[in-house]
């Protein structure tokens, strides 16, 4: 008994002091302003523009929320290296502050909250949920922050960007657009594949189910079947004993971050048709997790291909490899790696770091060329979709996987 | 007389504490991240204050969830369908849980132990897939999006305020809460406990004295029950989204952590699930900067308590005094009867 | 949810026949993890909510001895049954042993649940975020009545069986295994038999833990890695243990057919709506109407 006290008082004494440590660590890394910036010796230290991101760090959608920090770190990084960005007589830089949504919206409600009072940071990205989007808006819109979306799973959800939106912008690609591009490819390379099974989360997936049978028609094809799998599916057998109960040519596995689980479902149980993948996720990721050649066949994915990668790909994976040599690189580190550097040259075009004007100066870059992204010559648009100019295109790459190894297609430009 | 001066030594406590949470927005300077995180902190302590309530009559709730998800949808989609008020809301979506509590405690409360908890648990899980599935109703996957702010109030001399923004909410959420505790207080302080304690020390032999049992859990959970769905009211125009996905706060994990609020704040003491929640939240918050390790810690932590200080923080006075006794008495005879009552539970 | 009547009459029997081999073929690796749920419950009076972590841990335990180590992959996941067996022994003696101060009910639920939070965060910091998967068990499918039935799931049944089966084995024929039914099925008369709780309590920890072990092993391979996978298990653990009842190793096979029948059918037919909500007004309802599930005692 006796000794058992003096273990809960060191215990308690050590939880005291370890609290002590994490709050003084807490707000001195809350308090750091630069990282050793290189300068060139005639002009002043840059200043230092605070940019926030909120992401699923714990919680179940983590997995992609390492790479997506690391490309926020290293385009930060990049822009370190550059001197900044020149507007007037100053030099900006970038300081990227993580956050955790814990992947619940007020996770995310708390993470923006800090972000915005505590930090004070301008502009936010962020988050991979609708409800995350939401919560995240509710708070940077009144704090006059631009808010930049990560991550779309609803194109036209209430929470996307509109006109009643002013503030919120899509630094992610319309995932619509890619189906065009896949068909088109489909109709070369599988002239006899005409009948299209969809499967898609049920997150409400409806309008771009609608828009793929449209695009369909209008090249011959026809969606026969579609299939809406619960969120959280894991076991996608059951799912796909129905979807190839329709014997349709074709699985289209609409922009999920588990399309490669459905691979390995679909050809488990007997699939040899092409199957396509129109999310962003990577094709290194498929040819990692699925493993089986005879699996990784016709299979039709909008990711670059890591193995064929062009100038920006290469310097976004040389800094990786030196910074993380034991881990492989992830094209999700790509698309966020953009996401800062399209406000940088907003920035520079508007010749000033305030939110709105970013977001008026973003609106104007309509001709495709405007914004230089890593995967070729983007711009703002959607303003026939969503009314204001503020969702990203760019061109879509296409990736084949043919007997496990990854062959860069090409880019098609919407 | 001392023990008047020890009441008053008390009451002024409280009061000063309550001056100080109605000032705390000012007192930070309007940093809406602090404010924000108290709000939710203060939804959260009613929240495990009801799980409390029903530990009182010996039974563990891994289902309070599941009524403050009753709470949740129910007062943002009477405000938002039926055009109803925001008190009006609160108050009816409060009883709609109380009723849905009533109805299932009736077969619920029979089921001892740890069947029990895995009732409460998969009941919850099926109203959360219930709202998570029901798109016409709740939005379903999508969420509820765009829940209008708390109905704007009109007081003589200030004139009229709007609820739209974190702090003027918080002055709702703080007045709220403190209401609700302080009825749970007195519930706690009343003879209604007095056959709640017996029903957890010896249910059998509070039946075989006249004690009708299974009416008293019945009022127990529905009370908790109602004081779940006004928590989860709060929370619904706190956040002005709601949504049921397995990691939101209607889910299994949130389940887990408010029973770790309660332990590690203690089970005996009322204040008990106060100081849990607050403790951990604050612990949460300063663990940002190494966000992958929050779990572990609050793992950690829970199991830590649960094995050396089962009566958890609350109970923490009592375990000192008890250890100071025991060196006073070295030498001299223990006796058990010294020892903090393991049984009873005391308010307060 | 579509017409019942229009989706029965489009499948052919070579679909039924897909879903119910898939459905079953999952269930017996949940059988797994319910015996070991089973087991602790039973002996020790303890509900181990963290027993999906274990499932999880092994999961990710065989992916770093294939990839890292290059073990094979069937040595491996035999390697770690072992190995968690082992960890329970320990999980047994500083976590789960009661102490007089403590409210069986309550620690047991807490230091489960601690557990949880601790395995889920400690295999994210140990093995980072990436994408994980362990390669199939077995290329290819059976070609039953025109439909395909995965090879590799049809091998974890065979692992599963016999695993099973082993368990039965010795609980039935030697004295341990006798001593642990007796314990499973009256604590307090059996410890007027000189059957030592503190023992009975360790074997059926670490036997229960090396079946989730193999569960990990196997399911990891035959769905994904990722840090959440456990909790599903866990849940099915609990509803065939309420199915079958407390005790009986029959009834567990029992709930765990029924359990896979359900879980095969009826998404391929209902929906995942209806697929997600059945299992647990099932598990309600035996709780409430016959607690003793189907075989159980007490």
């Amino acid at each position: 008994m006796h000794r058992r006290n003096i273990i809960l008082i060191a215990l308690v004494g050590i939880l005291l002091v370890a609290l002590l440590i994490t709050f003084a660590a807490g707000c001195t890394t809350q308090k750091t302003t630069t990282a050793p910036v290189t300068t060139t010796a005639t002009q002043a230290p840059p200043k230092v523009i605070k940019i926030g991101t909120i992401m699923g760090i714990t919680g179940p959608l983590s997995v992609p929320s390492l790479a997506f920090n690391r490309g926020w770190l290293f385009y930060a990084d990049k822009l370190k290296e550059e001197g900044g960005i020149k507007i007037g007589n100053d030099r900006y830089v970038f300081e990227i502050i993580n956050e955790d949504s814990k992947g619940t919206a007020e996770g995310a409600s708390i993470a923006a909250n800090k972000l915005v009072s505590q930090d004070k940071v301008k502009f936010i990205i962020g988050a991979m949920l609708e409800s995350e989007v939401a919560a995240i808006y509710q708070v940077s819109k009144p704090a006059g922050v631009l808010y930049g979306m990560a991550n779309v799973n609803i194109p036209g959800h209430a929470v996307d960007v509109s006109p009643d939106k002013p503030l919120q912008v899509r630094l992610s690609i319309d995932i619509p657009t890619t189906i065009p591009a896949d068909l088109d490819y489909i109709i070369k390379t599988y002239p006899k594949a005409k009948t299209i099974a969809i499967a898609a989360p049920d997150i409400g997936y409806e309008g771009m189910i609608a828009d793929c049978t449209k695009d369909a028609q209008a090249r011959g094809m026809s969606v026969i079947f579609t299939e809406k799998w619960a969120w959280g599916t894991t076991d996608f057998v059951p799912t796909y004993t129905r979807v190839l109960n329709s014997k349709a040519d074709i699985v289209l596995a609409m922009n999920s971050g588990q399309a490669m689980d459905q691979l390995k479902a679909a050809r488990q149980l007997g699939f040899k048709g092409p199957f396509i993948s129109n999310s962003p996720l990577g094709a290194d990721v498929f040819v990692v997790v699925v493993k089986d050649p005879v699996a990784l066949t016709d299979v039709l994915v909008n990711s670059p291909d890591i193995d064929a990668p062009n100038a920006f790909m290469k310097e976004l994976m040389a800094r990786w490899a030196k910074k993380y040599p034991n881990d492989p690189f992830v094209s999700d580190a790509i698309h966020s790696y953009d996401m800062p550097w399209i406000i940088a040259q907003a920035m520079a075009k508007a010749q000033s770091i305030e939110p709105a004007a970013v977001l008026a100066a973003l609106e104007t870059m309509t001709t495709p060329g405007d914004i230089t992204t890593s995967l070729g010559p983007g711009y703002m648009g959607g303003k026939n979709k969503y009314g204001v100019n503020r969702v990203l295109y760019r061109p879509l790459p296409i990736t084949r996987i043919m007997n496990g190894k990854m062959e860069f297609i090409g880019f098609y430009n919407p | 007389m001392g023990m008047i001066r020890n009441r008053i030594v008390k009451l002024s406590g409280l009061a000063i504490l309550v001056v100080l949470l109605l000032f705390l927005p000012t007192m930070l300077s309007g940093n809406q991240y602090l404010v924000s995180v108290v709000s939710l902190a203060a939804i959260n302590i009613l929240l495990v204050a009801s799980l409390r309530n029903i530990f009182l009559t010996d039974q563990i709730s891994l289902g309070q969830v599941g009524f403050s998800l009753i709470g949740s949808y129910g007062g943002a989609l009477l405000v938002m369908k039926a055009g109803m008020n925001f008190w009006a809301a609160l108050v009816l979506s409060g009883l709609l849980s109380a009723v849905i509590a009533l109805i299932l405690g009736y077969p619920f409360l029979k089921v001892k132990g740890i069947y029990f908890s895995i009732l409460t648990l998969m009941t919850a899980e099926t109203f959360r897939l219930v709202a998570y599935y029901w798109r016409e109703l709740t939005g379903g996957t999508l969420g509820l999006v765009n829940i209008p702010p708390a109905s704007p109030m009109t007081l003589p001399f200030i004139g009229t305020i709007k609820f739209d923004t974190v702090t003027n909410y918080y002055y709702i959420v703080i007045i709220v809460v403190l209401i609700c505790l302080f009825i749970l207080y007195l519930l706690e302080r009343s003879h209604v406990n007095f056959r709640w304690r017996a029903i957890k020390d010896a249910d059998e032999l509070a039946l075989s004295v006249g004690i009708n049992v299974i009416w008293y859990k019945m009022m127990n959970f529905a009370i908790a029950c109602f004081f779940a769905g006004i928590s989860g009211v709060l929370f619904a125009f706190f956040q002005r989204n709601l949504s049921a996905d397995g990691g939101s706060r209607f889910g299994i994990t949130m389940s887990i952590y408010l029973l770790v609020y309660m332990v590690v704040g203690g089970h005996k003491h009322f204040t008990g699930p106060i100081i849990g929640t607050l403790v951990l939240t604050i612990i949460t918050e300063l663990v940002r900067p190494m966000q992958n390790y929050q779990p572990m810690i609050i793992g950690l932590i829970a199991i830590l308590v649960m094995i050396f200080m089962p009566n958890g923080l609350s109970g923490l006075p009592s375990q000192i005094r008890y250890w100071w006794q025991q060196r006073r008495n070295l030498g001299q005879t223990r006796s058990i009867a010294q020892e903090p009552d393991r049984e009873k539970s005391e308010p307060s | 949810m579509q017409n019942f009547k229009e989706i029965t009459l489009n499948f052919s029997i070579d679909i039924w026949l897909q879903a119910i081999a898939n459905g079953l073929a999952l269930g017996w690796l949940y059988v797994l993890m319910a015996l070991g749920m089973m087991l602790m419950l039973s002996i020790m009076g303890i509900l181990q909510l963290a027993h999906g972590e274990i499932y999880m841990f092994s999961a990710y335990l065989v992916f770093t001895l294939y990839s890292t180590y290059h073990f094979n992959l069937y040595l491996a996941i035999f390697t770690i049954m072992i190995l968690m067996g082992i960890v329970g022994l320990f999980l047994e003696r500083i976590l789960f042993r009661p102490r007089p101060n403590r409210d069986p009910v309550l620690s047991s639920i807490v230091i489960s649940v601690g557990l949880t939070l601790i395995l889920t965060s400690a295999v994210v910091v140990i093995f980072g975020l990436y994408q994980k998967s362990l390669p199939l068990l077995l290329f290819g499918s059976f070609s039953i009545a025109g439909g395909g039935v995965p090879k590799d799931r049809v091998l974890a049944i065979t692992f599963s069986v016999a695993a099973i089966f082993s368990l039965y084995l010795f609980l039935k024929k030697t004295r341990w295994g006798q001593a642990m039914t007796a314990s499973a099925q009256n604590r307090e008369g059996s410890f007027l038999k000189g059957i030592n709780p503190n023992q009975m309590s360790m074997m059926a920890v670490a036997i229960g833990c090396a079946l989730a072990g193999l569960a990990g092993g196997l399911g990891g391979a035959i769905l994904q890695i990722q840090p959440y996978m456990g909790s599903l298990p866990m849940i099915k653990g609990l509803v065939i243990i309420v199915l079958g009842g407390l005790g009986s190793i029959p009834g567990a096979l029992a709930g765990g057919m029924i359990l896979g029948l359900i879980d095969g059918v009826v998404p391929v037919i209902f929906g995942s709506a209806v697929a997600a909500i059945a299992p647990l007004i099932i598990v309600i309802a035996i709780l409430l109407l016959r607690p003793r599930g189907m075989f159980g005692h007490d």
